[in-house]
């Protein structure tokens, strides 16, 4: 039997068909024997040199492409996504139910930070149970958990006005790829703050099912929401808090394409609140007396993607200003997502300055506007 | 992918696929770019991928297929930006190799240094413990073809390592 490099590498390999044979071969032949001892030590000493790369612990970044949001190449829609009919329309390839609950420190609210008294009232647990009152002086102890979030002393108000509103393509970009490839669905309840600017900050307060990524997926969705200033009843919104049931559920199929049907939680139906009653103006040609120039799409062009060559297209809607400039801006479309196009397109957007007509002579100031900004490098 | 759960299984495959891309491309930083875009490449073609067959030889393949388009793009990026682009590109080559050199092992950097078809042939077989046959299907390759790559491979990583004990003692 021939016994050269690549027959040894085979068996070395345990990867030869005619194991025993060689083995009684080279029983006869201590040289190659031993070659084929440094053959494996040579394979051990590769494996070992890469082997303390899977022990360590990946980047979140990675992770988190695999547990949130899903990279889907969405159209850019320029209606307004604030009536309810566009609403459900955009339904593209999941149903998303998705209802928020127009009552500051509404029920539905598990955490303990939350159990006493009505809003509006300071209640016996008005102090944070971290703090310990003793003849001495206060006491102040770690909190075995996060913190409770400070109570909101506010009248309950209804009927939030929402300047925007996460469309159901928003909704279906965040789902959960692995809950989807499954058809499973997901409720999450954020319970959130209402910000000055009429943005909300979220803490999540309820999920399940557990370990689909549902919560990352609703504190994006989050990220989409803007309030009014004041509610229909007048309450001036911020610093309200507010709790927002997001409902992921993929689409029963394509069996009735006509029957659009939104799942929707019962709690959430009979507290649904009412959409903006004038929907929010979305300002098109406008004058544009500022824009980024070629420097600033340098400077801003996120240095992982240039370095890959990834191209990206970004939408930014934003708030107008009165005085031109772009406000609130926020990411309503990122393809890829995970290579910094958003953060950079929202950089990018302080850069725009509109005049404040527009071509057709409308006024530019407290309406909203789609930006989109696309990212490519010339060869 | 019918069934099974891709985004888990890419999840829990995680820390391998750094150890091949880190053999594939020599850096860290290249290693988990490639990574990244390799999981995203696989979920967006989650549809092509046929239940049965193995997922991390799957996204081995994938890894594979935008390394070398990466590496040839590169190639063509260099040659167009002459010769000032060039000139920052080797600096920044340079930098990137010292920043090989401090983290890498001997082993880790004579790897890096085997031309691309001897590289892939270790990095599969050597380092990921796939089985020849399996190998040869990530690499579109017949398996005569893969074991000749392998051993010239390890030959120059033998030859490489003995120069250095050479050179040292």
């Amino acid at each position: 039997m021939m016994l050269d490099d690549e027959t040894l590498m085979a068996y070395a390999d345990g990867e030869h068909e005619k194991a025993a044979e060689i083995k009684a071969a080279l029983a006869s032949r201590p040289t190659l024997a031993a070659r084929v001892n440094e053959m494996r030590a040579l394979r051990k000493r590769v494996a070992d040199a890469f082997a303390p790369i899977a022990h360590e612990t990946p980047p979140s970044y990675l992770t988190a492409i695999l547990m949130a949001p899903r990279v889907v190449p969405a159209v850019i829609k320029r209606t307004p996504v604030f009536a309810l009919a566009a609403f459900a329309t955009a339904a593209a390839v999941a149903l998303i139910a998705l209802v928020a609950t127009g009552k500051i420190g509404a029920a539905s609210s598990k955490s303990p930070s939350s159990t006493a008294s009505n809003d509006g009232m300071f209640g016996p647990d008005f102090l944070p149970p971290f703090v310990t009152l003793t003849p001495r002086g206060a006491i102040l102890t770690r909190p075995e958990t996060a913190p409770p979030r400070a109570r909101t002393v506010k009248p309950v108000y209804a009927d939030a006005v929402w300047r925007l509103r996460p469309d159901a393509e928003t909704i279906e970009r965040h789902y959960p790829l692995g809950a989807k490839a499954q058809n499973i669905s997901g409720k999450v309840v954020l319970d959130c703050r209402v910000n000055m600017d009429g943005s909300i900050d979220c803490v999540i307060d309820s999920e399940g099912p557990a370990g689909w990524g549902f919560g990352a997926a609703a504190m994006e969705v989050a990220r989409h929401f803007l309030l009014a200033e004041k509610a229909a009843n007048g309450m001036p919104a911020a610093d309200g808090r507010i709790t927002i049931p997001i409902v992921f559920a993929p689409r029963n199929c394509v069996a009735s394409p006509s029957a659009i049907t939104f799942e929707v939680s019962a709690s959430a139906i009979t507290s649904a609140p009412a959409l903006a009653p004038a929907p929010a103006r979305v300002v098109e040609n406008p004058i544009w007396v500022r824009k980024p120039d070629t420097h600033a799409l340098a400077r801003l062009f996120p240095a992982k993607a240039q370095k890959w060559g990834k191209r990206g297209h970004v939408v930014v809607r934003c708030l107008i200003a009165l005085d031109g400039s772009l406000t609130n801006c926020i990411v309503t479309n990122e393809t890829p997502v995970g290579w910094g196009f958003g953060d950079a397109a929202l950089k990018m957007a302080q850069q725009f300055k509109m005049g404040p007509q527009t071509v057709n002579g409308e006024p530019t100031a407290g309406g909203f506007i789609d930006v989109p900004i696309t990212f490519a490098r010339e060869n | 992918m019918g069934g099974t759960d891709l985004s888990a299984a890419l999840a829990g495959l995680l820390p391998r696929l750094r150890r091949f891309a880190r053999a594939l491309t020599g850096s860290a930083a290249d290693a988990d770019d490639l990574v990244q875009a390799s999981i995203e490449r696989a979920l967006r073609s989650a549809g092509q991928f046929r239940p049965g067959t193995s997922v991390p030889s799957w996204i081995f393949r994938i890894m594979k297929n935008l390394w070398i388009d990466e590496i040839r793009a590169r190639a063509s990026r260099e040659k167009l930006f002459a010769p000032e682009a060039l000139a920052s590109s080797a600096i920044t080559d340079g930098a990137g190799a010292m920043e090989t050199h401090l983290h890498a092992s001997h082993v880790q950097r004579i790897v890096s240094t085997l031309p691309e078809d001897q590289r892939l042939a270790i990095a599969l077989v050597l380092v990921e413990g796939l089985s020849y046959r399996e190998a040869a299907d990530v690499l579109d390759v017949p398996i005569g073809t893969l074991t000749s790559r392998l051993a010239r491979g390890r030959a120059a990583i033998e030859a490489a390592l003995t120069s250095v004990v050479e050179t040292t003692s």
